[in-house]
């Protein structure tokens, strides 16, 4: 077991693409860190630095204490799970499992006791003399984290090992992988660009974008407290509301509020006037963010926003509704799954009745529930 | 492949129906024959009394072998030395093969995934070569092993054939295919690279081994020009030349010849016949053309 320290790491590829951006993180030892974020965001890339299987540009590895730039994969003592399993296909289970102690020299005895500790705890014993291409997803997943556990490595590198099992299957595996990180203590690295799969999952979780890290923090504090906009829209289903505003003169009760372009009254933010930040001074152009959940809908005779309800997603236990108010709310992820742009998403429980599409509706944005960020995007930090 | 989407599996001919199917079934069965004719001559011929041979061999009774005789196998082994030059083939064949493949799926893994300087300019030397015939660089490679004193021995005849330019193509454009993620998985499991060739690549290679294998095997088991330079000793001979001596040697008997040449390709076909599961399902996956 060993911790993961990984300072200044740059990753430029021969064709130019800058895949890793001047990069720092901490595993502490014995900890599940995922790195979310969207494809081509350079997470596994990090994964393969940290293995060894690419050359880093700049920057160093510790894996506990030990600088292991330059250093081959098999003498760093880690062990990947890949997307698609990576099996050998001609070997048996058995042969598979006991690749990486054949190729390390241990003998014969010990190799086939381990093997047999690994298979009785996945539940891999039925299957041992079965080929890969014989067995099933799930069975196959297995495998490979066999492979990779048994031989006790000081770290354990999961390459979206989840994203080829089915959404039942997926759950189960998931549950089955934190209890096995758990009681083995193995520090592990955990790539994946499912959001609800890294919260769950992970101690921590590492936001990148465009190969830099956005935020490295919990999952609960980065879903309340997102550093930036990015991580702001990028969590959640759907992602935080953002939409553009301007910082209002302080109201006489020392409260400060923002205009919002197509509103008359100013919006309420909930900061006390005495707060010194630059970025707050009047006038100052900010994003305002609202989780969907937070966002009320209230009756038409009741003082809100006005809106019309556009579109209604009925997600089983709740539904998603989108509301055209008459400023529009901004797309910062780019993300390709955004169903309606410049739309107010409100996430609502069973209990309201069910809206009709182009229903005039108000809504309320409490301002406990409002997040400011200034224009480059950068979480204003209230008190 | 044509348009429309139509997978590897399903047979374009048995789209039509009725009539139309008849003659496409027609044309393929004359086109069949006009392959196996030759062979079925070539076989019954063998088996037929001298005699008879010759006058039967344009008529319909050609192919039929009547009253079969193994005397004219026996005549040739009694005319010839032909186990001793069946052997020279085998040797030099299966030296060719299992040479040829260490070598050039080596060489082709090392073109494929190996990071090394000039790799670029070996690849392109490979593919250059691909269109360099043979007979190109017979008389300079003649003069060469003269030199060496190589002639007339079973490693003149086999080392000029071992690096295939077409062999490494073959291998290289199947070892570009194959999933990185296996052979990152064996190098973090703590194989290095020639462990990984050896135990990860080859195993799961069968196809475009057996592939390789048979286009080299068919290639030269029947060469020609290059054993007739550099033989001069009979027992240092292979088949070809045998037969094309033995052909001319009086008196000549047709019924000796075909069964000399029906023993001669034997084991081609029974090579084919062992490995063509493989070679099919790569030709089909690679769409090399046999």
């Amino acid at each position: 077991m060993a911790s993961i320290t990984l300072e200044g790491i740059d990753k430029i590829y021969p064709d130019g693409t800058h895949a890793v951006r001047d990069l720092d993180l901490a595993v502490a030892d014995g900890e599940l860190v995922v790195l979310l974020g969207p494809s081509g965001c350079g997470k596994s890339t990090l994964l393969r630095l940290i293995a060894g299987l690419e050359p880093l540009s700049s920057g160093t590895v510790h894996i506990g204490n030990r600088c292991v730039n330059g250093e081959p994969p098999d003498r760093r003592d880690v062990a990947m799970v890949f997307q698609n399993y990576a099996l050998y296909g001609h070997m048996t289970v058995r042969g598979n499992i006991g690749f990486p102690l054949r190729m390390r020299g241990v003998a014969r005895d010990e190799r086939r006791k381990r093997v047999a500790e690994i298979s009785a705890m996945l539940e891999l014993d039925d299957v041992l003399d079965a080929r890969p291409g014989t067995l099933s997803g799930g069975q196959q997943q297995r495998v490979a984290m066999g492979r990779a556990l048994v031989r006790h490595p000081a770290a354990f590198l999961l390459d979206e090992p989840l994203s080829n099992l089915d959404a039942r299957l997926r759950t189960h595996v998931r549950e089955e992988l934190r209890r096995i990180q758990r009681q083995l203590g193995v520090t592990t690295v955990h790539v994946t660009h499912d959001q609800v799969e890294a919260l769950s999952l992970g101690d921590r979780v590492a936001v990148m974008r465009d190969g830099r890290l956005q935020q490295y923090a919990p999952g609960q504090e980065l879903y309340e407290r997102p550093a930036n906009t990015f991580v702001a829209a990028f969590l959640g289903h759907p992602g935080m509301n953002l939409f553009e505003a301007a910082m209002a003169a302080p109201s006489g009760d020392g409260s400060m509020a923002v205009s919002v372009p197509g509103l008359a009254d100013p919006l309420p933010v909930g900061i006390d006037g005495t707060v010194r930040d630059e970025r707050l001074t009047a006038g100052a152009a900010i994003f305002v963010g609202i989780r969907p959940e937070d966002v009320e809908l209230v009756g038409n005779d009741q003082a809100g926003v006005p809106g019309t309800i556009e579109a209604v997603e009925e997600l089983g236990s709740e539904r998603v509704i989108h509301v055209a108010l008459p400023f529009a709310t901004v797309d910062l992820t780019r993300s390709a799954d955004s169903t309606a742009p410049g739309l107010l998403a409100a996430r609502l429980d069973r209990q309201h009745r069910a809206p009709q599409l182009g229903a005039r509706v108000a809504i309320r944005l409490p301002k406990g529930a409002l997040r400011l960020f200034d224009r480059q995007g950068r979480a204003i930090d209230l008190p | 492949m044509s348009g429309g989407g139509r997978s590897l599996g399903e047979r374009p001919w048995q789209s039509g129906t009725g009539s139309s199917q008849a003659v496409t079934y027609a044309v393929l069965a004359a086109a069949a024959l006009v392959w196996i004719a030759p062979i079925v001559v070539m076989v019954a011929a063998s088996l037929r009394p001298e005699g008879r041979v010759l006058p039967e061999a344009g008529t319909l009774r050609g192919l039929v072998p009547t009253d079969p005789t193994l005397e004219n196998y026996a005549d040739v082994f009694q005319r010839v030395a032909f186990t001793r030059m069946f052997w020279n083939t085998l040797v030099i064949n299966a030296s060719i093969v299992v040479g040829g493949l260490a070598i050039n799926a080596t060489a082709a893994y090392a073109l494929a995934r190996l990071e090394w300087p000039g790799r670029r300019w070996s690849l392109a030397l490979v593919l250059a070569l691909l269109i360099v015939p043979f007979e190109a660089i017979a008389v300079p490679l003649f003069y060469a092993v003269t030199t060496l004193g190589w002639r007339d021995g079973y490693l003149v005849q086999i080392l000029p054939f071992v690096a295939n330019a077409l062999s490494i193509f073959i291998f290289y454009t199947f070892f570009l295919d194959f999933p990185r993620a296996v052979e990152d998985a064996a190098r973090i499991d703590g194989a290095g690279p020639w462990r990984t060739f050896i135990e990860i690549v080859v195993p799961s290679s069968r196809t475009v081994f057996a592939t390789v294998a048979i286009l080299t095997f068919v290639l030269h088991w029947g060469l020609y020009l290059w054993p007739l330079l550099v033989t001069s000793r009979v027992d240092a001979r292979p088949l070809p030349l045998g037969i094309a001596t033995f052909r001319a040697l009086p008196p000549v008997q047709w019924g000796d010849v075909m069964a000399f040449a029906v023993m001669m390709v034997a084991p081609v076909a029974i090579v084919f016949a062992v490995l063509q599961r493989w070679f099919a399902r790569s030709v089909a996956a690679a769409g090399i053309k046999g």
